[in-house]
């Protein structure tokens, strides 16, 4: 896709968004003028507002400006962003614990290793996930007592 | 040019080594010199995460004395505030005193969050056995009966008040007002115009300012600060006309600064002589106090509870948590879980009333 | 002349008090670089050893942990684009690049001798201006503060940007955040769709390691994963030559006093005080491209300004017993524990106490300069790691340091989504700067405003009546008029096709 089409993606969204939060302020009670609503509604008509000019003024922007919208890598991010949530969903039912980090990390470092050979990608991901760990437990646990 | 670096490296290593000892010492008990976690050579029973241990069960229930450690697994301490200040260094300095005394471990947890549900959240996710305690203060009632908490008083269970804090209202030293007196006049002379600041809404300030509000029979508007720190400075600074806290927020504060005007309670206090209470002077207010307590899970057994109790009355009674609260302003306030439950429920039902009212 | 007269250097030349400084700052500077560990949780963890000590060895304890804490942050911010504090935050978006350039020894230079200089001006202020400072600052309050956040936002709108209209609406996504949780006024939760954990708002570490440090780690996997950002050994020396630091001689100067005044003002804070020492720098320089790449400016001010606040914050602390933030509560703990009430008596009664404390606090800043010298060198060698270590490393410890400054999980989705929402906005030229100081502004603005209406019953008067208001005003005028010339002596200049002008 390209850059004027995720702008226009992103203002919609930002936009809603704002719509939204402002049915949410008619519902704050109070007793001034300005009270709890009095902001937010502020900010959120001016956003709107801005969302509206950005994207005209998009829309006006010449097409040779107009920079192929590139994110480089989507694959491995959309792994990590998978991965990161599968992990903090496991944090959240078992609460934190080393080894299912130890295999977050090394998960992870795996994946991104391009060059070595399998033996040699796991061998590595295994070491450094292992040293991460340790360090996090001596720091944390010994040094600070603070226990997860 | 090496060696010096090498060397310096090393000594480096050793201070941080020897940060590292002293830092493990320190967090549980305060003392470098004490050893934290020495199980009392008389206990053989093994310590099973879910039973009370039934080597420490006493011989006689009649002669109600504890043999210590409790456990020999450490108690946590929930408390629902962020590290620092009041709340944490309370409970820092019992575990200092069961360290000290009775070689209990005691840790520290901060659960900050949610007006105090957080810190529910985690007591009741632990198992009910005495091992995990929560600490919290009169706020807590605020919030029970404001309704802002997802749980009801009977989620928790009241085990022991250890220290409680008078509230007192204040203003600030170049006030025109000299007495109470003074400040009721002008009060209802101009109903409303009065400006009292407070810490947050819905916070045991600002009950204590409903309160007040309705037995001087005056109206005032309440401006609540998010901390003690920007209060101190609003009323310093003079824009305000007065302010509602606690004793031990406000001795903070070099005693030229500001004038109180009043105190709850029934008598006056040793530190501020010339400051008389409510009472006496005909508003009642008696039995206002910011106590500050621990609570346990509903579930626990009832002769932990008690022996739990019994720690906590032995732990006040040490001379260091005299000197405690001398030094912060506040006063010993034992219950154990009877006559606690019996005032805890009777508060909550005034509060609720009160701000059903608001 | 007092701070010298009144004060005995022997009271300091003990081993409880070398202990102190020593351990203090390193204690500190450590706590610091961890993500999600600050001031305040450092000074907490060292109170019990402080009950053991004497009064002066507490005090001079818990102010070194403060110091080495501010400065610790930009550890990590420069080595791995997490932000330790969360006002180290700013140095982020200069340090980090130039560790990347294959230069963090340099910024790890720039932030210490910022850290440095910042730390003793605000300490000798304290030393010698705290009294006529403190009932100056007392004359601010609310309405002071309204004015104070508005010139803050004003500042972001003063910077040049690429997308004017993307800035403000950044700007007001900023705003929008830290309006999350109970209003304070009222009592009633905004915004918190039903859940407990939004009660207190999103959460500060949570939203700024997700915006910074999560979405660089996306950013991250663009590059080859063989890389590594340091080649060159002799880069770990952290230290800046001396013309290096005349370069930015000004640019220390400036953020020092921005540090200390901040910390003077209760409730605004470190995060604010690097926040705007950066964008003062980034606005008032004449060459600003190079912001946001690498420009050493960038560290200096931000890093200079945090490490200020600390002197600035003991400033209102000593001469009245006001904490102006969690940090200083503890310390005024400390105080209280040993039986000292600070003010006035105190220094009538115990000015060796004092002034002790704070030529204690003084060699203490400049022990961290030396201490951090190495310290950080040692720290700087993790980029030797070629980037597919280093990538999961920062996402595991942005993680953790998320989960460890408040132990619930629910903040790191906060964090995972803040940095996916993140990197994408980043990407459609969205200034998150801007979004940064909105949020840490939001709330001094909008609070400070309905409360002096409280006050004054509605009145808008009492902006016209109180002297440091009116001074306020005429600079916010003043300041208006300066970006209005600005900007129309910019759109009068030929347009520069300038496609990589960086954003904020």
């Amino acid at each position: 896709m390209s850059y004027k089409l995720w702008t226009y993606v992103t203002l919609s969204i930002i936009a809603f968004v704002g719509v939204v939060l402002f049915m949410q302020t008619t519902q704050f009670r109070s007793t001034d003028p300005v009270g709890p609503a009095f902001f937010p509604q502020i900010v959120i008509a001016i956003m709107i507002l801005f969302c509206i000019l950005s994207a005209i003024s998009t829309a006006r922007q010449k097409a040779s400006e107009n920079n192929e919208f590139k994110i480089l890598n989507m694959p491995d991010i959309v792994f990590t962003i998978i991965v990161s949530i599968i992990y903090t969903y496991l944090w959240k039912i078992f609460g934190f614990s080393y080894i299912i980090s130890f295999i977050f990390v090394a998960v992870l470092v795996f994946r991104y290793n391009k060059k070595d050979p399998l033996k040699r990608k796991i061998m590595n991901a295994a070491i450094a996930s292992a040293i991460v760990n340790v360090s996090v437990f001596i720091v944390f646990d010994l040094l600070f007592n603070l226990t997860f | 040019m090496f060696m010096k670096r090498k060397m310096f490296v090393v000594s480096l290593v050793l201070m941080m080594v020897f940060a590292i000892l002293t830092a493990c010492g320190g967090s549980g008990s305060g003392t470098s010199s004490q050893p934290s976690n020495v199980p009392a050579p008389s206990s053989p029973a093994p310590s099973d995460s879910g039973q009370p241990d039934e080597g420490q069960k006493d011989e006689g229930q009649t002669a109600k004395e504890n043999q210590y450690p409790l456990f020999n697994d450490p108690i946590t301490v929930i408390v629902p505030l962020a590290a620092g200040g009041t709340g944490d260094v309370i409970n820092r300095t019992i575990a200092d005193i069961a360290a000290k005394y009775f070689n209990q471990k005691i840790i520290v947890e901060n659960r900050p969050g949610g007006s105090g549900a957080v810190g529910i959240a985690a007591l009741l996710a632990k198992p009910a056995d005495g091992k995990t305690i929560f600490y919290n203060s009169q706020s807590m009632v605020v919030s029970f009966g404001t309704g802002a908490l997802p749980y009801k008083e009977d989620d928790i269970l009241p085990l022991a008040t250890v220290a409680s804090d008078r509230h007192a209202l204040y203003v600030p030293a170049n006030s025109p007002f000299n007495t109470l007196e003074d400040l009721i006049k002008y009060a209802k002379e101009n109903p409303g115009k009065l400006n009292i600041g407070g810490v947050n809404t819905q916070t045991s300030a600002h009950a204590f300012f409903l309160k007040l509000m309705k037995v001087l029979g005056i109206e005032a508007t309440y401006v609540p600060y998010d901390g003690s720190g920007t209060l101190a400075n609003a009323v310093l600074g003079g824009i305000l006309d007065a302010a509602v806290g606690t004793i031990a927020s406000v001795s903070s504060y070099d005693q030229g600064q500001v004038r109180l005007l009043g105190l709850t309670f029934h008598e006056r206090m040793e530190k501020y002589p010339d400051v008389p209470t409510f009472e006496e002077l005909g508003y009642g207010m008696g039995k206002d106090l910011q106590w500050r307590g621990f609570f346990l899970h509903p579930a626990t057994p009832p002769e932990i509870v008690e022996k739990l109790s019994i720690f906590f009355k032995d732990i006040v009674s040490k001379p260091e948590w005299n000197e405690y609260l001398e030094r912060t302003s506040q006063e010993l306030f034992m219950n154990d879980p009877q006559s606690f439950a019996d005032f805890y429920k009777n508060e909550i039902a005034e509060i609720r009333e009160m701000f059903g009212d608001n | 002349m007092d701070f010298i007269l009144k004060f005995n250097l022997a009271d300091l030349l003990t081993w409880e008090i070398l202990f102190a400084i020593v351990f203090g700052v390193l204690f500190g500077i450590v706590v610091g670089a961890i993500p999600g560990l600050g001031a305040t949780i450092g000074l907490a963890l060292v109170l019990p050893i402080t009950f053991n000590m004497t009064s002066l060895g507490s005090i001079v304890l818990l102010a070194s942990v403060f110091m080495g804490c501010e400065y610790g942050g930009s550890v990590s911010a420069i080595l791995m684009g997490i932000p330790g504090t969360g006002a180290a935050t700013a140095t982020i978006l200069d340090g980090y690049p130039m560790a990347k350039q294959g230069r963090p020894g340099t910024a790890l230079g720039y932030s210490l001798v910022g850290a440095l200089i910042g730390g003793v001006i605000s300490v000798l202020a304290l030393m010698i201006l705290s009294k006529p400072i403190a009932s100056l600052a007392l004359k601010f309050s609310d309405p002071e503060f309204f004015l104070l956040g508005i010139i803050g936002l004003l500042a972001v709108a003063g910077l040049s940007s690429k997308d004017i209209f993307k800035s403000v609406i950044s700007v007001c996504i900023g705003l929008l955040m830290s309006m999350v949780g109970i209003d304070i006024l009222t009592g009633q939760t905004r915004f918190t769709f039903g859940t407990v954990h939004l009660m207190d708002g999103l959460h500060l570490v949570a939203l700024f390691v997700g915006m910074f440090a999560v979405s660089e780690v996306f950013a991250m996997l663009g590059n080859d994963p063989h890389t590594k950002y340091v080649h060159d050994k002799k880069n770990f020396k952290v230290a800046i030559s001396w013309k290096e630091f005349t370069a930015v001689k000004w640019t220390y100067l400036k953020g020092s006093i921005i540090g200390t005044i901040i910390g003077i003002l209760p409730g605004v804070g470190s995060s604010a005080a690097s926040w705007l020492a950066y964008t003062e720098a980034k606005s008032t320089a004449k060459n600003k491209e190079n912001f946001g790449k690498g420009d050493p400016r960038g560290i200096a001010a931000p890093e200079t300004a945090n490490n200020a606040v600390v002197g600035g914050a003991l400033i209102p602390l000593v001469t009245l017993g006001i904490p102006g933030s969690a940090a200083t509560a503890v310390i005024l703990g400390a105080f209280l524990i040993h039986g000292i009430v600070p003010g006035p008596a105190s220094f009538a009664n115990q000015p060796g106490l004092m002034y002790g404390i704070f030529w204690g606090l003084l060699f203490a800043t400049i022990i961290m300069y030396f201490l951090g010298r190495y310290t950080t060198s040692l720290m700087a060698r993790i980029l030797v790691l070629p980037l597919y270590v280093l990538t999961p490393i920062v996402l595991y410890i942005s993680l953790i340091g998320v989960f460890a400054s408040e132990l619930n999980v629910f903040h790191l989705w906060v964090a995972i989504i803040a940095g996916i929402a993140a990197f994408f906005l980043k990407n459609l030229d969205f200034s998150l700067p801007s979004m940064v100081l909105a949020y840490i502004l939001g709330p001094i603005i909008e609070e400070s405003l309905r409360r002096t209406l409280v006050i004054s019953k509605g009145s808008v008067g009492i902006f016209f009546t109180r002297p440091a208001s009116i001074a306020l005003m005429a600079l916010i005028v003043i300041f208006i008029a300066v970006i209005a010339y600005q900007r129309i002596k910019a759109a009068k200049k030929p347009v520069q096709k300038d496609l990589h002008s960086s954003n904020i």
